[in-house]
């Protein structure tokens, strides 16, 4: 399949600082940590600093660029189990 | 797999998330007003799962209960799994998404995706991916959709529904179908065009998870078939 090629008429908007912070800020804290292991409270902690300069910078290069780095496409699968009890009337499974 | 208190878990009872890092989610929040802005307005109103601002019960208002009494929930295995990466580009170009989308879209979710998997505390080896998405990401919810809105179009179109009353004969949580038919001969139709429509597009349907359910029902007994697996329906609760 291939790549939609580089779009230079309608290009992705560039993001803000402000957003950034605010969508680190908003994130939930008991959310799990992917296979790096770089959870978001250690992105909350560091957030004051210039690290949200530089994350937007980034950011905004690959919105620029239209890619992503490869290593991002890399998931750790877990299993959560369903609470199926086999009754149509329980919702649970279906969320 | 084993679960608390010794249960024994298999991969049918369990919803396979995906843990991606903390910077592609971020970004992935970026992206997602972006893509659900440009692919609401084609949307069909059938869609009832992970639409921004929209209640999940406004569909079902829609819905046309009076007159169909049957209704089949089908129930898709793996279905972020299941998306095939050529129908998902070439839908996701039919509904106008911006090229420079797509090409992110393309970097995010079709190309060098790896998985490992984790059971009973072990890792697997890593394993290449040629379909799905990563269910449980942020943006992966937008592009299911859009892989199932022609499916929803036709449904409407080929049982007649009347998209200018606003009644809706279908209704989609996502990956969960719902239909609505006014007999059991058109209940058997509709599950034979799911099916059909369904497997062209790469999602199995696991029978024995289908439920039938009809307000119509005291001494009948009513069977719907799933090609490998008929279904006995159950009458409503009220």
């Amino acid at each position: 399949m291939s790549v939609p090629p580089y779009d230079t008429h309608r290009p992705l908007a560039t993001t803000t600082v402000k957003k950034i912070r605010s969508l680190i800020k908003g994130y939930q804290s008991t959310k799990a940590s992917g296979e790096k292991g770089i959870h978001i409270l250690l992105l909350k902690a560091v957030l004051p600093g210039p690290f949200a300069h530089n994350l937007t910078t980034v950011f905004n290069i690959l919105l620029d660029l239209q890619v992503t780095p490869s290593h991002w496409n890399h998931a750790l699968v877990c299993m959560v189990p369903k609470d199926y009890s086999g009754l149509a009337t329980n919702a649970g499974p279906y969320r | 797999m084993y679960g608390a208190e010794g249960l024994l878990w298999t991969g049918h009872k369990c919803r396979p998330i995906s843990l991606t890092t903390i910077l592609r989610r971020i970004y992935e929040k970026v992206l997602h007003p972006v893509l659900t802005g440009s692919t609401v307005d084609r949307m069909h109103p059938a869609q009832a799962g992970f639409m921004q601002s929209d209640s999940t019960l406004r569909p079902l208002q829609l819905a046309d209960h009076s007159q169909r009494p049957y209704r089949i929930l089908y129930d898709a295995m793996f279905a972020f799994d299941s998306p095939l990466f050529h129908i998902l580009a070439a839908e996701l170009a039919d509904m106008d998404v911006p090229r420079s989308l797509r090409r992110s879209i393309h970097y995010l979710f079709f190309c060098s995706l790896t998985s490992t998997l984790i059971a009973n505390g072990r890792k697997s080896w890593m394993i290449g991916r040629r379909r799905g998405l990563f269910q449980g990401t942020v943006l992966a919810p937008p592009p299911f959709n859009v892989y199932l809105n022609r499916l929803l179009c036709r449904f409407s179109q080929g049982f007649g529904s009347h998209m200018s009353l606003l009644l809706v004969i279908i209704l989609a949580y996502a990956d969960d179908i719902k239909i609505f038919a006014t007999s059991y001969d058109e209940a058997c139709r509709m599950t034979r065009f799911i099916l059909q429509a369904c497997s062209l597009l790469g999602l199995r349907i696991r029978a024995s998870k289908c439920a039938v359910l009809s307000h119509n029902m005291r001494d009948i007994r009513l069977e719907i078939d799933f090609g490998d697996h008929s279904i006995l329906a159950k009458a409503n609760e009220k």
